[in-house]
């Protein structure tokens, strides 16, 4: 796989395989420069199964680093950007020898940390003889958890069964960030298909629409809490969108009045949910309808399972083990708990209907932010709400609604409207105790619905 | 009893009473026991009443205050039995925040 992956870029040639603001390059160069980097960590001193931080996001030669520390069997640890939670957690978790930082130049310097030994953290790789690819998964409390991943196993699996080549190759843009699994996903889908892979310079909705637009984009990967940014600032009415044949959405589950919404703006684009985690990797899935949010997971290689409402996979780009947690997320018997609570239908399509640790229990009953979401987004007055769990010392929780209106409403305008609203559609119980008003909508760093002070 | 929290209080029941088929009566209000024996909420929706007298506050002297912080749950006397009692632990609360409270509603 290492010299039919260098074989299978060279043939594509002249082929464009990244473009990034005003710079691209081709399917030839990029076997070039993934050669030039070898080099340099080679003189570097870089031995296989070292743990290397890649840093930066990505661009032609961070796609070329990313494969050159395959290549050369180490363990790669993205990371986009450093805050100081990150940096201590790849410092302890991962204890990374050397950095190859991508900016105008690339550069391979030592890592500032005296590192400790990994023989007993890596052991597992040096054993099977590949690389390894470590991603930090933001959890809303405590320290990021460190997924260990086999690289090889990651890369025959995504491009190394069979080439999808076409004639005329689609243009796939990188949304997802190139430290997260739905990055690595959508680049290594872009390398199977020889497609072009357009990076852009901002991840705002306006950036995005107007690269769409620029190249014709076929295939958008993004997020649920992004489309609706989109919508909401009117940016596909903006830019000319038509090209669009494929959008997915993934990394949170979408609610499902915002799907008609989203399918009501691109009539012409399919639809498609994506399902996956960083720690069994993503899978391909078949949405019911583009309108709807049930879906099958239909990939090879991934079985999954439903215990007490609680979504279960094994899959074979599972994990090997998180670097810095125990495993218990893990059953005896290997299947991977998700924390995604599902319902399956009698089809056996699976809707997603939130997340355990995003349960609220308003004393003792129990609201799921993402059914609220779904009805009041369901209102032509709401553009965005998020809903979350505010502690209290009477019921314990009770349940908090931030609410962007479409329109101009003051906040009685819109608490009014909110009980109205859900008055006679949900049980007493959901109804939300706080009602606040915002301006702006509130966006994680991986484009998913921010909810109270997560 | 401050009358300007109380009359806030009286806004709030009118709220709550056109979405309830069983009205509550605000006769009397300052002797109406919100919680507890005789009590005309059950706990969601008292703390869902509660909110919404926060919120009321919070307009009203912009200062925000906990109706449902544990110190409000311990206090000796509960605030949640009698309308007057809330009316002045709310004031003690604004006081406590250095909130000039006037008497007049």
């Amino acid at each position: 796989m290492r010299e039919t992956l260098l074989g299978r870029l060279e043939r594509l040639g002249d082929r464009t395989a990244v473009v990034h603001e005003e710079s691209s390059g081709t399917y030839g160069e990029l076997a070039g420069e993934i050669r030039r980097i070898e080099t340099m960590l080679d003189e570097a001193g870089v031995k296989p199964h070292d743990p290397v931080v890649l840093k930066g996001d990505f661009s032609f030669s961070h796609i070329a680093a990313l494969f050159a520390l395959y290549r050369f069997k180490a363990v790669v640890v993205p990371v986009v950007t450093f805050t100081e939670t990150t940096l201590t957690a790849v410092r302890d978790a991962c204890r990374p020898r050397h950095v190859l930082e991508v900016e105008a130049e690339v550069t391979v310097t030592p890592f500032d940390a005296p590192p400790g030994e990994t023989e007993d953290l890596y052991g597992g790789l040096v054993e099977a003889d590949s690389s390894g690819l470590v991603l930090l998964s933001s959890g809303s409390t405590g320290a990021p958890k460190a997924v260990l991943h086999n690289f090889d196993a990651l890369l025959e699996d995504k491009i190394g069964a069979s080439e999808r080549v076409g004639a005329k190759p689609p243009h796939i843009l990188l949304f997802l960030l190139a430290d997260h699994i739905g990055g690595i996903n959508s680049l290594l889908g872009v390398v199977r298909s020889g497609a072009t892979a357009v990076v852009p310079a901002r991840r705002t909705p306006e950036e995005i629409c107007s690269l769409v637009d620029r190249y014709g984009i076929r295939l958008l990967p993004t997020s649920p809490t992004f489309l609706n940014l989109i919508l909401i600032g009117k940016f596909h009415e903006k830019f000319d969108l038509s090209s669009l044949r494929l959008i997915t959405y993934g990394t949170e589950p979408m609610p499902e009045e915002l799907l008609g919404r989203v399918h009501a703006a691109f009539p012409r684009a399919r639809l498609l949910q994506t399902f996956g985690t960083s720690e069994t990797g993503i899978s391909t899935t078949q949405s019911e309808s583009s309108s709807s949010t049930y879906f099958k997971i239909s990939e090879e290689g991934v079985e999954h399972r439903i215990v007490e409402g609680e979504l279960q996979l094994r899959t074979k780009t599972q994990f090997m083990g998180y670097l810095n947690y125990s495993n218990e997320s893990v059953t005896e018997d290997g299947w991977f708990r998700t924390g995604d609570l599902v319902e399956e239908n009698e089809e056996g399509y699976i809707k997603v209907k939130g997340r355990a640790k995003e349960i609220i229990n308003v004393g003792g009953e129990k609201v799921l932010p993402l059914e609220l979401e779904s009805i009041l987004m369901g209102s032509p007055e709401i553009a965005y709400c998020a809903v979350y769990g505010n502690a209290n010392s009477i019921t314990g929780q009770a349940v908090h609604v931030e609410v962007k209106p479409v329109g101009e409403m003051n906040k009685h305008e819109v608490r009014r409207h909110v009980r109205e609203f859900l008055d006679g559609k949900v049980e007493p119980f959901k109804m939300p105790a706080k009602i606040t008003v915002i301006d702006e909508v509130p966006v994680s760093a991986r484009f998913k619905k921010k909810r109270g002070q997560e | 009893m401050n009358d300007r929290i109380l009359s806030l209080i009286n806004n709030i029941f009118e709220e709550v009473n056109e979405r309830r088929e069983e009205k509550i009566s605000t006769e009397d209000l300052p002797s109406l026991a919100l919680y507890g024996e005789h009590g005309v909420f059950d706990s969601m929706q008292l703390v869902n009443f509660l909110t919404q007298v926060e919120e009321a506050v919070e307009d009203e002297y912009d200062q925000e205050i906990s109706l449902t912080s544990e110190k409000a749950v311990s206090q000796r006397v509960s605030p949640f039995s009698r309308v007057s009692r809330l009316v002045d632990f709310i004031e003690a609360e604004l006081l406590e925040s250095g909130v000039a409270v006037s008497e007049t509603a």
